[in-house]
């Protein structure tokens, strides 16, 4: 797993994360890596994630993107992330507070709970879905209704 | 006005807003739902369940499109659509899916090339077995 190749932000450009556990918005320099929640003090996660080959663990938690490519394989007992972008496979269950896009080629097996979903012809899903305000609730910044 | 019109000729069956109706439907071509429907639908045409309709029903159809309040299993040989209005409780199974944002889910799904092919076969429903007429007393 390595992080996408982009631009080298500048050093004082912000971004908005939410965070995982509590939910709430929060400013972060767009270099930061991980840092700790200013309300909760949990750390966390923010670099992105690109995975182009295979990849088995017990979670995997960032506030970024997730991608996985077409070469990647992921196995996972839970990903919990800002944004999941899927091309390859994918077994496990997701929690994303935004968009999840499953792009052609993608398979997914697994529980997914997001805010939207985005399901490009081509792709392969099963499990059990919750989309919307039934999962995660935009209007409260994406947190996880329990 | 005029789209209004191409809309409603697009359907060849309307269920009004102020219609209910309890049992199974089939149809070939198209058949829109403003009302309230409970049962089963079983069709080669196409369904759409308009913003204001309310569909309670196990569904097979060639596609479906749901705008509204839609629950039940739900079937789609060609595809499913889910609009930005829609709220659908239940299972589905399609080779493509369409969840436009805003739209609100909540069942099991499966998505793929095959899966509407793989589904064991619902048994047909039974046509009301005919009364025998009354023998004229010899």
């Amino acid at each position: 797993m390595k992080p996408p190749a982009k631009s080298s932000p500048r050093a004082d450009e912000q971004i908005t994360i939410v965070c995982l556990y509590c939910g709430r918005p929060q400013q972060v320099g767009s270099r930061a890596m991980s840092l700790p929640c200013r309300f909760c003090s949990k750390n966390l996660r923010v670099e992105d994630y690109l995975i182009t080959g295979y990849e088995a663990r017990r979670v995997m938690e960032t506030c970024g993107t997730v991608t996985i490519e077409p070469t990647g394989n992921v196995v996972v007992s839970r990903i919990t992330c800002g944004r999941l972008i899927l091309r390859g496979r994918l077994k496990g269950n997701v929690v994303c507070r935004g968009p999840v896009v499953i792009e052609a080629g993608g398979d997914l097996r697994g529980d997914v709970t997001a805010a939207s979903i985005s399901i490009v012809p081509g792709a392969r899903l099963e499990g059990r879905y919750q989309i919307g305000a039934d999962g995660i609730d935009d209007s409260t910044g994406g947190r996880v209704r329990n | 006005m005029a789209e209004a019109n191409t809309q409603q000729q697009d359907y060849a069956t309307i269920i009004g807003p102020d219609v209910r109706i309890k049992g199974s439907m089939s149809f070939e071509k198209a058949v829109k739902i403003q009302g309230q429907f409970q049962g089963d639908i079983n069709t080669s045409g196409r369904l759409l369940v308009a913003r204001e309709g309310k569909l309670e029903a196990d569904v097979e159809a060639s596609v479906i499109v749901v705008e509204g309040d839609a629950k039940g299993a739900l079937v789609a040989t060609d595809r499913l659509e889910l609009k930005p209005t829609a709220h659908l409780e239940g299972d589905v199974r399609t080779p493509r899916l369409m969840i436009e944002t805003g739209a609100i889910f909540s069942g099991h799904v499966s998505v793929g090339p095959d899966v509407a092919k793989d589904r064991t076969p619902r048994p047909a429903a039974k046509p009301a077995a005919a009364k025998p007429e009354p023998q004229p007393a010899r």
